[in-house]
């Protein structure tokens, strides 16, 4: 993508992720990696923050004789999913406003 | 890049770090290979382990310094204390402020006093000298219609006073001039002082 994301957006997304169900590391970063088109290696220091400021937990399930470390979103991520929520439709209001506006009059 | 290798490399560059932290990436990337369909692809997708590895120790890094800044910034209680010792030892402040500028104005009031009165002594000596010569040449004319040396004697003190009175009011001219340039770069030196303090 020409747009770059920037952390915030990382964090929203991870979240936003978390809050349909919960997920395990290979698969949460492959859907994500994919998803924003950014590299598989930015999704790790992400997931970390967020469960060192709370917003996320994670728990071990053994599976097939090993362990798979599965992620959840806590009270205070759901809170901070909200916000990032709230934050992003003004967002897009505000530069569709600029950007995709201007672009409707010049075709019109 | 093995699997192997890429778990080596980063395990190393990680080892400064508390077990915790360590533990917490290793077990991802374990997990990220066993999931992968192959260790090529996997190892691919990461790519290097440095790099990695340093954007874990930047985000340890800024993580640990935004909580010691946390657990060293001053509690706002300590700020509502400063205002609370101000308020109360306003009087005391007001007391000391009021007594330092007292002290400042009475040495510069000394200060005045001492250099007009030097200005002044200087002046008036060069004034009752030139006095003294009108004095001395007005007396010296009678003298010598009497007896000739009295007026001279008279007209040399005459010529003397005059001369006197003339380095003396010299010198009080100069006197004046280099008072000016002192209090010039006193005014001066302060003015920089407090521009520098401005900036």
């Amino acid at each position: 993508m020409l747009l770059p994301v920037n952390a915030a957006m990382m964090d929203a997304c991870v979240l936003a992720t978390l809050d349909k169900e919960d997920t395990y590391g290979y698969r949460i970063t492959q859907q994500l990696s994919q998803g924003l088109g950014v590299s598989e290696s930015s999704l790790y220091p992400v997931l970390r923050r967020l469960q060192k400021d709370g917003c996320l937990t994670t728990y071990d399930v053994a599976i097939s004789g090993r362990n798979r470390r599965y992620y959840r979103i806590t009270p205070r991520g759901r809170q901070v999913l909200a916000t990032y929520q709230e934050e992003w439709v003004e967002y897009k209001r505000r530069i569709d406003e600029i950007l995709v506006q201007s672009q409707e009059e010049n075709e019109s | 890049m093995t699997r192997n290798e890429f778990m080596t490399a980063l395990r190393k560059r990680l080892s400064h770090l508390p077990a915790e932290e360590q533990d917490a990436a290793l077990k991802y990337y374990e997990e990220y290979f066993d999931e992968a369909e192959s260790e090529e692809e996997a190892a691919r997708q990461l790519g290097s382990p440095d790099a990695i590895a340093d954007r874990i120790l930047a985000d340890y890094g800024a993580g640990s310094a935004a909580r010691k800044g946390q657990k060293e910034g001053r509690s706002p209680w300590f700020y509502v204390a400063i205002v609370l010792l101000c308020i109360l030892f306003s009087p005391v402040l007001l007391g000391v402020g009021a007594a330092a500028l007292a002290a400042a104005l009475t040495i510069a009031a000394a200060f005045l006093v001492v250099v007009v009165g030097i200005l002044g002594g200087f002046l008036a000596a060069s004034l009752a000298l030139l006095a003294l010569f009108l004095v001395f040449l007005c007396a010296s004319f009678p003298a010598f219609a009497g007896f000739a040396p009295a007026g001279a004697i008279l007209l040399g003190l005459a010529l003397v006073c005059g001369g006197l009175g003339v380095l003396c009011g010299i010198f009080t001219g100069y006197l004046c001039y280099w008072t000016g340039l002192l209090m010039k770069k006193i005014f001066t030196a302060g003015r920089r002082k407090k521009g520098a303090e401005a900036k």
